[in-house]
């Protein structure tokens, strides 16, 4: 006879056994595509012929790696990155808290206004308005101001910083870049959930706004600043939209590791039958793209989900 | 004191304006006036003069050419749009299985945790597109990531499909369905962390109340859990339906592609209106959707 007990416990150890094969089998189906990269940059030409390999390849080879570094012009791609996409999450992450606060925390005439334009750049997608945004670019002006001007004298006085950072730093400076209002969003979740006495005992004491807000505010907000950093850095770092769209020469290196198979071309030539070229130079790519973040994340993980759980991106 | 209230009052309006201000100038220049610009170009023909594209309105004449003359177009256009129903229920409810599970207690948490996050970190569509097979060299055939190569190559589903002798569209069906499956398991990093996120803030004392009542595991879902998420929902259905239109839409692709490369302006902002516009309905039908099932059960 079966008792209560006895019941109870199986039932546990048979839900125990279900989460694992469940979380394992999803798991598998994440981590198949890195081993699989793994697996194939680190093979020699020969390797692929052989039918005898499927996982393990018989000898370790770097130069897929070589061959790919050069494919990509890695050190110049990896500078564009930087350049152009980091500094302008750096930017972001700034920009965003300002308005965040200013949204959150004061009380104006149009904010509701402003809160559905909020709700607006979040829902609309970048590419409805890049066409617009490159042709500003390429003759910067305002409300076409300069435009008239240039009609009427005949001087163009319309500046192009088409194919310059500038590009990248002028919607994240207006915190417009690359998914602001999401992180403008999820700083005004943090801001109103903070207590706004702290900040009245500093009005109280004579400071001003920015500052009360620079050394009040910004440093008791270090979870939220973490996970909007970690995101930002992320999304730029694999941005190819906004990269293809706004940059002509100096591209970023995930463009380049999109179009590896033409930057493979284009540096070695036409390349014909079985290659390690074409099986192992494209995944080897990829593992250049994005084993920086992946460094990053294994030393954040434990801040960053555990920031997760405490921001309260949803509220 | 009256007046000296109102004071700060009014000082505080304009501090407020003065952070804010900024971000609205971006508003206008980067968001509003694009959006107008590319309506103009969509019923204008664009000629790019010496000053930059010149516009010549001409009606709706680019947005009826495509609906009514273009045999392909319309067809496109329902397929690309209606994708998002099957699609859409799967990563929802994936990642909320994802995030139920991932937040409970169990031995190695942390490790899975931080392998079920690994697609936030590598979120970009690029990886993937080049492991489905980066040998073509145009955008649209690249991005759109439709059959999953590197996954149908080793899990050998297709031959295990074939050898259940289905009829050949049901065995088409189920592998292109599958193969999506896989694909969309990859985008459910976000979606899983902004639910455990929202898992996080349901407190305990619901579900001991629930408990003492008598309510079963699965009535506390019902009724405890879904209804305090209902609002993280909200946010996960529009990120992930932007992100779908966007991110993996073929069509989106193929209107960069000739904006970028062949300098179209005028019929391009027409399918782009067109794309949106029925993008807009889309997320309607979903709101509504929502609203039927979900918002009456809070009630």
């Amino acid at each position: 006879m079966i008792t209560n007990k006895k019941l109870a416990s199986t039932k546990k150890i048979a839900t125990e056994i279900l989460r694992y094969v469940f979380l394992i089998s999803f798991a598998y189906i994440l981590v198949y595509p890195v081993i699989y990269m793994l697996t194939n940059a680190v093979r020699t030409t020969m390797d692929y012929i052989d039918p005898s390999i499927v996982w393990l390849p018989k000898s370790i080879t770097l130069q897929n790696f070589k061959d790919a570094i050069k494919a990509l012009q890695f050190g110049k791609s990896f500078k564009n990155t930087v350049i152009y996409e980091m500094v302008s999450a750096a930017v972001e992450v700034f920009t965003c808290s300002v308005f965040a606060y200013g949204l959150s925390r004061f009380k104006f005439r149009f904010k509701s206004v402003l809160m559905f334009f909020l709700i607006l750049s979040i829902l609309i997608p970048d590419v409805m308005v890049l066409l617009p945004r490159v042709l500003n670019f390429r003759h910067l002006d305002f409300l076409g101001i300069l435009k008239l001007f240039y009609k009427i004298t005949g001087i163009d006085l319309r500046a192009n910083i088409y194919d310059t950072p500038l590009t990248f730093y002028l919607p994240s400076l207006l915190g417009v870049g690359l998914k602001g209002g999401m992180f403008i969003f999820i700083y005004m979740q943090f801001f109103s959930g903070l207590p706004v006495e702290l900040e009245e005992a500093a009005w109280i004491d004579g400071a001003g706004p920015i500052r009360t807000f620079l050394f009040i505010v910004l440093p008791s907000s270090g979870v939220v600043i973490l996970t909007v950093s970690i995101f930002a850095l992320i999304w730029h770092w694999n941005d190819y939209y906004l990269a293809l769209m706004y940059i002509m020469e100096n591209q970023t290196l995930s463009v380049m590791v999109h179009n590896i198979s033409q930057q493979v071309f284009l540096t070695f030539g036409e390349v014909n039958g079985i290659s390690s070229l074409l099986f192992g130079v494209p995944p080897a790519a990829c593992l250049l793209l994005i084993s920086p973040p992946l460094i990053v994340y294994l030393f954040l993980q434990k801040y960053f989900i555990k920031s997760i759980d405490r921001v309260g991106i949803v509220g | 004191m009256k007046r000296r209230k109102r004071g700060i009052e009014s000082l505080k309006r304009r501090y407020g304006i003065m952070f804010v201000a900024p971000w609205v100038l971006g508003i206008v220049l980067f968001v509003i006036i694009p959006i107008f610009t590319t309506f103009i170009y969509s019923i204008s023909n664009v000629v790019i003069g010496p000053a930059g594209p010149e516009a010549h309105i001409v009606g709706f004449s680019h947005y009826y050419s495509y609906l009514v003359k273009n045999a392909t177009f319309v067809d496109q256009l329902v397929a690309s749009l209606t994708s998002i129903f099957t699609s859409l229920p799967i990563i929802i409810s994936l990642s909320l299985i994802l995030a139920l599970i991932l937040n409970q207690e169990f031995k190695g948490r942390m490790l899975m945790r931080g392998i079920f996050f690994l697609p936030v970190i590598i979120s970009s569509g690029v990886v993937m597109s080049v492991l489905n097979g980066g040998t073509a060299t145009d955008i649209s055939s690249t991005l759109s990531a439709g059959t999953s190569s590197v996954y149908s190559q080793s899990l050998n589903f297709t031959e295990i499909l074939a050898r259940l002798n289905l009829p050949t569209e049901a065995n088409e069906l189920m592998q292109n369905y599958l193969a999506d499956t896989f694909n969309l398991i990859w985008s459910c990093g976000v979606q899983t962390l902004l639910f455990i996120a929202g898992l996080q803030t349901i407190p305990d004392q619901l579900y001991e109340v629930g408990k003492v009542e008598g309510a079963t595991a699965w009535e506390s879902f019902w009724f405890i859990t879904i209804p305090m998420l209902s609002r993280v929902l909200l946010l996960v259905l529009f990120y992930t339906m932007v992100e779908l239109f966007v991110e993996n839409s073929v069509f989106v692709n193929k209107i960069l592609e000739d904006m970028r490369w062949h300098n179209i302006y005028d019929t391009t902002s027409a399918r782009l209106w067109m794309y949106f516009a029925g993008v807009g309905i889309v997320i309607g039908i979903v709101m509504l959707l929502y609203k039927k099932l979900v918002l009456k059960r809070v009630g």
